[in-house]
């Protein structure tokens, strides 16, 4: 699949394997938004892995807002009941929907620090 | 295990705000257990000082490395080549692991980043429950291995205080009642008799009111006198 340079893609074995700190980190990196994509709740294979990625992204989202950043910059979105759509399938009506906040600000900060060069 | 929640970010960004270098430095032990100081939290909280310190536009460099212990000196030597090369330490270890850092390093500016609370389990995860106060004379040989001096608000030690109900504490209905769990245990293991006797006060003398204690075993020590 192809998104552009603008989309990083981190397939993961499962919604459970994601960290708070995975969430942390991209935002860190300069990520405008980070969307976790899992399984429809009650359809993990593994269980609860869908909902411990919730839980972990809502606890992300405590910890952006402390330091003043948008928590609607992390969000969880479930792939469509039954799907199987491509993955890719999944992402492009997302990357198509209005995004009202804009560059992430630490990416703003990031460029001033760097003098523009921004990896 | 001791607990200990992380400080609320506010009162830790005011801590490090003077410095520009900062050694985040874990625990993996109690606090480890108790999600609040162990490598990944170390990792979680390092991030976000760099975030919030690039959102402010300040610089800040935040190291980051965990102890097995903090609390004991041969792994608080392992910190021995980093500590010159920060400002500040921020330690994410119980209030004794922040003072065995600083009396090791006591040229370092060392800060707490946790509140220690109190001696406790893990119940399930997610969930500590206080169940020792470290009195000093630990009774549970009487009280089917339930503390009433942790665990009953009144800390009554012979016998109920009558304001139970359906099983919870008067004082906090969330809060299972400790006497009603010691009498249903030790029904369970046949030893009712235990109450019929009588037990003295707690002797808080063991734990307070003579400052810090110690333990001291000669055949633990080293050197020998």
């Amino acid at each position: 699949m192809e998104f552009g340079p603008s989309v990083v893609f981190y397939p993961m074995p499962c919604g459970g394997r994601v960290e708070t700190i995975h969430l942390l980190r991209a935002l860190e990196e300069g990520a405008d938004r980070v969307v976790v994509i899992t399984c429809p709740r009650g359809q993990c294979r593994y269980g609860e892995g869908n909902l411990r990625a919730q839980k972990r992204l809502l606890y992300a989202r405590s910890l952006v807002r402390e330091i003043g950043l948008e928590p609607e910059r992390l969000e969880i979105r479930p792939a469509s009941l039954g799907s199987a759509l491509r993955i890719d399938e999944i992402i492009r009506p997302i990357l198509l929907e209005a995004w009202n906040l804009g560059p992430s600000p630490l990416r703003r900060a990031q460029r001033k620090d760097t003098g523009g060069n921004h990896r | 295990m001791i607990t200990a929640v992380r400080k609320p970010f506010d009162e830790i960004r005011e801590m490090v705000a003077p410095y520009e270098s900062v050694l985040l430095v874990g625990c993996g032990t109690c606090v480890a257990e108790c999600a609040s100081g162990g490598e990944k939290e170390v990792a979680i909280l390092a991030s976000q000082l760099r975030m919030d310190a690039s959102l402010r536009g300040k610089r800040l460099e935040v190291g980051e490395t965990t102890l097995d212990r903090q609390c004991v000196y041969e792994f608080i030597d392992r910190l021995s080549p980093l500590v010159e090369k920060y400002q500040a330490i921020l330690s994410l270890a119980c209030g004794a692991g922040v003072q065995a850092v600083s009396e090791i390093f006591p040229e370092a500016i060392v800060l707490p980043g946790l509140d220690t609370t109190f001696l406790g389990q893990t119940r399930e995860a997610g969930l500590w429950i206080e169940n020792c106060r470290g009195c000093g004379s630990c009774k549970l040989q009487w009280f089917a291995s339930i503390c009433p001096i942790t665990r009953c608000a009144k800390r009554l030690l012979n016998g109920p205080c009558g304001g139970s109900r359906g099983g919870r504490c008067e004082v906090d209905p969330e809060v299972p009642c400790a006497w009603n769990m010691i009498v249903e245990r030790l029904r369970k293991v046949g030893r009712l008799e235990l109450l019929e006797d009588v037990y003295p006060p707690c002797d808080w003398s063991l734990a307070q009111g003579r400052g810090p204690r110690k333990i001291q075993r000669e055949d633990q020590a080293i050197e020998t006198v």
